[in-house]
């Protein structure tokens, strides 16, 4: 019981981290087409975000389904990559 | 830790708000040391300076306190590693962008059938952009990328040299 509730706690907060960091990159990404303005259109399943800067002819950038599913999956690898890198070499310090 | 003659005129009101800084830190830290803490802050100034000190303090003990537990250890270090991973797809988004002001055409990104992104350029020419010479035109529309992207690397170096610089300071 008590392990199955530390699973579920660590699988809450990997995904609660996941969908910080990712709003966190969307905002990001918002903020800089603002900087370099750019056009930018994030597409989301059969949702779509749109930005548009007030340059009207600056670039259009487009980033589809895949890329915002392949970042959630290379923010999850790092994440977990790290924590293993850690727990396995941690020592107990002196 | 700055130790000084404690001030005549220093309030108790100033002085309880000092001890009430000692609850930043954690209750392990607070039940080896809290006594000698106490007594310690009754004698300091309240200045910047000391609650700095004093914040400082309890981050650096946190800091402390997580390493000494491998699963707290273990989740730090996955914050750690998703923040390197923002950073990291926020300078290939500036990449992208860069890239593609230098590209004569449409820039795509694609992996076999899965289009990531893709970058296209106004067809409309403007006059002044006609008239002006290529080098100053890259110069001038590449410079607010080029700061932007060195200012993540800074920031990302930043991001993985820390945890060693406060691995340092606790040891």
């Amino acid at each position: 019981m008590r392990r199955a509730s530390a699973a579920v706690s660590a699988l809450l907060l990997a995904i609660v981290t996941i969908t910080i960091a990712e709003a966190a990159l969307a905002a990001l990404l918002f903020v800089f087409s603002y900087v370099l303005r750019i056009n930018l259109t994030l597409e989301l399943g059969s949702a779509h975000l749109f930005f548009q800067s007030d340059s009207s002819a600056g670039p259009v950038v487009e980033l589809f389904s895949p890329a915002a599913l392949s970042s959630i999956l290379f923010c999850a690898a790092c994440g977990l990559a790290a924590a293993t890198r850690t727990f396995r070499h941690w020592r107990p310090t002196t | 830790m700055r130790t000084r003659r404690r001030n005549p005129d220093v309030s108790a009101l100033a002085a309880d708000h000092m001890k009430a800084l000692l609850r930043l830190y954690p209750r392990s830290w607070r039940k080896r040391y809290g006594s000698e803490m106490d007594a310690l802050v009754e004698e300091l100034p309240t200045e910047p300076g000391v609650i700095l000190d004093l914040v400082i303090g309890a981050a650096v003990a946190y800091a402390g306190v997580i390493r000494g537990n491998r699963v707290l250890s273990s989740a730090a270090a996955y914050l750690h590693g998703v923040c390197v991973a923002v950073l990291l797809q926020a300078i290939a988004f500036v990449t992208l962008v860069l890239v593609s002001q230098q590209a004569p055409g449409p820039t795509v990104v694609e992996l076999g059938p899965f289009q990531f992104a893709s970058v296209m350029r106004p067809f409309f020419l403007h006059l002044d952009e006609l008239f002006a010479s290529v080098l100053a035109r890259t110069v001038i529309q590449s410079l607010p990328g080029v700061i932007l992207l060195l200012l993540l690397m800074a920031i990302l170096t930043l991001v993985l040299v820390g945890p060693r610089w406060v691995r340092r300071s606790i040891q």
